[in-house]
């Protein structure tokens, strides 16, 4: 260990500290200990060490959270083999350069942070929003402003509209990001001046014989200006954008289906985005985009206009 | 070190999410903030939760790591819940659509907040004593205080081991009683007061404990000890009498709730293992922040207070108290007509059942009980329906709240009467042994009578009493006698309509007195004239 004080401080807190891995504690107690002891080694001590010149009180507050962050990234299988490169990483990296000014209100960023990134469902988006955070290093006041935007780029679109807002309040960011026009971004499949519009289809659910994400085949329906999906008695509300796609599950008080239309009824463009045996069976028109479902498959196609228009 | 051990955690969500309309997919940003790490703000300072969030996050610390109790038998429902039928007997088990709760625990709860005072019943080792604890923590005293503080009843327990002793050089030098100065036990100054296996007092230790439950203050050579508001908790081992001494009915009559520790389920023996292999008594880990200064105890109850009782759940519950105490036979004159008329006359039930004649003692509410209900019962009840509504966060009763509240109140002021014939139905006999059971089905069958007579849309004495409650101040003669003519009319209805029956005695009694109060102010104001 090369944080003298961090040895100290775990010597002393012995009992309690035991006391708490060992409640926390689940499956496999041999590989539980293993990981948890490489998070120590190999992050928590980099850590303090970096953080060396901070009062003591201040460590012990973050070793404290910190800790207990460990043993939920354990849980939660953040030091198994793919992912413990990137966790590793953000204790060693991120954490000490973006907490270094900020001992007092370390805690709290260190549990916002983690708490955003575990809304990312892979690591591959946790890498992403990690890589911009190094170079944006906020301040404590503008962290859930970059978190959001962040989270937000990283596959949240959930958090879309309010992460617009938050890029009005944090200019460097956009500029950081390349957003581009605050009117293009009102258009969810601009990704930026770089990459341009989005054109692909977006795919949901899975192929003919496999539903994915829906027991049934999944039907279309509308909610004031929401987009609703419904398979079997689970209804999702539709969040997609250039950044990523999400369903959150939402039971409306009304909601009313999409009508069923026969092919002929379908604008003829779209028919390139699908197969010669798929079957669309709602077709809905949206500003921004197409979602179509199929009588024969239990995917769910959302074809992006063009900078608003099909 | 705060924040380390996992019974100190407490839900960062809130426990009752304010109901939210569907229509709205909408949710709110700072969840992105919020996750599997924790609270952000709790990792630098605990944040104030408001009380009656913080109450059900007590609630809910103590059902998920304190006491291990699975049950749930305080239902409440969005949609009626779909029974499954279990055994020959059918028994439904219901699963509840919405948020429900464990009476074990709710009941000392609301008895915390409301500092009422509630009885624990049940077999020894059941966690009677452990729930009483971790109340005594809340209100923010160390468990070693709790333990130390928690009257423990014994045959040979005096006055003074209750109380406090004299001391002994004043008892020596002392001209008059009040010279001798008196060493009060510290736990008269508790805000959670808890006597343990309280049926193991003797009768006059147990009178000196009723004046300091009933009354506040503690007495002895003459010198008065005032005690602080507090919440009471007391435990016994049989509420029929079992314990050494026959409890005295004064000081049954002041415990306003008694909740019953139900069994342990050994599907959670994996619990107890952990507690024994790491050493852990979740007494000693209650987190800070669930912690009631003496103001927030203080606000709670005023805040309990507040809350609103509509006056259309008053009036079932009006008519709900209305049926029990009447007796037809007990007395020739109307007002005796109780049961209390007999009781003191020690004349035997079965005696007054065999002149009964005209009332269908099966469906006639009051042939179930041997008595009536206190005024202090009614009180009670009143209180904790609102606690319950303060609890869910609601500002007004529901009367699922008093469908709920009703049996752990009423418990040991409401006695069923084992001969009545409702109890010889197979189908009821259960009831003399759930008396839980028996009082909320009690108040069901009142509510559905309510419903029948109509009395939700029209309640013609109730609105006579509102007349009168406007007050007489300008009322002329004329308008006086129009409305004493009406009462005689209700009267002669009431009596020509119907069987003589609790909730028709009490409206009679009512408009009797309506009558007095108009025909008084009548003669009043013919004497001016």
């Amino acid at each position: 260990m090369r944080s003298d004080w961090l040895a100290q401080y775990l010597v002393q807190q012995a009992d309690t500290l035991n006391h708490a891995y060992r409640l926390a504690r689940q499956g496999d107690q041999a590989e539980f200990a293993r990981s948890f002891s490489g998070f120590v080694l190999d992050a928590l001590d980099p850590l303090l060490l970096a953080l060396e010149p901070w009062p003591t009180a201040n460590k012990a507050a973050l070793a404290e959270t910190a800790y207990q962050a460990g043993l939920t990234l354990v849980r939660r299988g953040w030091l198994a083999a793919e992912q413990r490169a990137l966790t590793v990483d953000l204790f060693t990296t991120v954490l000490p350069r973006w907490l270094a000014p900020y001992p007092a209100d370390a805690p709290r960023l260190l549990v916002q942070l983690l708490n955003t990134l575990s809304h990312l469902p892979s690591a591959a988006q946790r890498g992403t929003l990690l890589e911009h955070w190094q170079r944006c290093n906020p301040a404590p006041d503008a962290t859930p402003d970059h978190l959001l935007i962040l989270g937000w780029t990283a596959g949240l679109p959930e958090f879309r509209s309010a992460a617009v807002t938050a890029l009005g309040r944090q200019p460097a960011l956009a500029e950081h990001l390349h957003l581009g026009k605050p009117e293009q971004l009102a258009h969810p499949w601009w990704q930026g001046v770089a990459a341009g519009w989005q054109t692909a289809p977006l795919e949901l659910g899975a192929s003919t014989w496999l539903g994915g994400e829906f027991a049934t085949l999944p039907v279309l329906l509308v909610a004031t200006d929401q987009t609703l999906i419904q398979a079997g008695n689970d209804c999702w509300q539709l969040h997609a954008d250039a950044w990523g796609h999400k369903l959150l599950a939402h039971t409306p008080e009304h909601a009313a289906p999409v009508p069923i239309q026969d092919l002929q009824q379908l604008p003829p463009g779209l028919s390139d985005n699908w197969r010669s045996f798929d079957l669309a069976r709602q077709c809905l028109e949206r500003p921004y985009d197409w979602v179509v479902s199929f009588h024969n498959s239990f995917r769910i196609l959302i074809i992006p206009k063009v900078g608003g228009q099909p | 070190m705060k924040g380390f051990n996992p019974f100190s955690r407490i839900s960062a969500s809130p426990t009752r999410p304010a109901a939210q309309s569907t229509s709205s997919a909408s949710f709110d940003v700072a969840a992105l903030v919020n996750g599997p790490f924790g609270d952000p703000d709790q990792a630098v300072q605990p944040a104030s939760a408001a009380l009656a969030e913080k109450l059900r996050q007590a609630y809910f610390w103590i059902v998920n790591h304190a006491v291990i109790s699975p049950h749930y038998d305080v239902e409440y429902n969005l949609s009626p819940p779909q029974p499954i039928q279990f055994g020959d007997s059918q028994t439904p088990l219901y699963l509840p659509t919405d948020q429900s709760y464990s009476s074990f625990i709710l009941l000392p709860i609301l008895t915390f907040a409301a500092r009422r005072k509630c009885l624990f019943i049940g077999g020894p080792g059941r966690g009677k004593t452990a729930s009483a604890l971790l109340m005594g923590l809340l209100a923010g005293y160390t468990p070693k205080q709790v333990r130390r503080a928690m009257q423990h009843g014994h045959p040979q327990m005096t006055v003074a081991d209750l109380l406090g002793n004299p001391m002994p050089m004043d008892i020596m030098k002392a001209e008059e009683q009040s010279d001798i100065r008196i060493s009060w036990r510290s736990w008269l100054d508790m805000r959670v007061k808890i006597v343990d296996e309280y049926n193991r007092i003797p009768t006059r230790t147990q009178s000196a404990l009723l004046t300091v439950m009933g009354d506040n203050y503690a007495e002895m050579f003459n010198q008065i000890h005032e005690c602080p508001p507090a919440a009471w908790y007391l435990t016994a081992n049989d509420d029929q009498g079992g314990g050494t001494y026959p409890v005295i009915e004064a000081l049954k009559d002041r415990i306003d709730v008694v909740v019953q520790a139900l069994p342990f389920n050994p599907r959670f023996l994996d619990e107890l293992l952990i507690r024994i292999e790491e050493g852990v008594d979740p007494a000693d880990c209650l987190p800070q922040v669930l912690q009631f200064s003496e103001a927030d105890m203080a606000q709670m109850e005023a805040d309990i207070r507040a809350v609103n009782l509509p006056p259309a759940l008053r009036q079932r519950l009006e008519f709900f108290a209305s049926q029990f105490e009447f007796s037809e036979y007990s007395g020739q004159q109307f007002e005796y007509k109780s049961k209390d008329t007999s009781r003191l006359a020690g004349v035997a039930r079965h005696q007054l059942a065999m002149l009964e004649n005209g009332r269908d003692r099966l469906a006639d509410l009051g042939c179930q009980t041997r008595n009536g209900l206190s005024v202090r019962s009614l009180m009670s009840l009143i209180v904790y329906a609102k606690a319950m509504a303060y609890f869910r966060g609601n500002s007004e009763v529901e009367l699922n709240d008093l469908t709920q509240m009703l049996p752990f109140v009423l418990h040991s002021h409401l006695f069923a009467d084992e001969d009545a014939p409702f109890f010889q139905q197979p189908e009821n006999a259960a009831f003399l042994s759930d008396k839980i059971g028996w009082l909320r089905h009690l108040f069901q069958l009142s509510c559905r009578e309510f419903e029948r007579q109509g009395r939700h849309r029209n309640d013609e004495v109730a609105a006579l009493k509102a007349e009168l409650d406007e007050g007489l101040e300008g009322l002329s003669l004329k308008e006086c006698r129009k409305r004493l003519q009406h009462i005689e009319r209700t009267l002669q209805q009431l009596a020509t309509g119907n069987k003589l029956s609790g909730a028709v005695h009490d409206d009679a009694m009512t408009l009797k007195y309506l009558h007095q109060r108009y025909s008084n102010y009548q003669r009043w104001l013919t004497s001016q004239s």
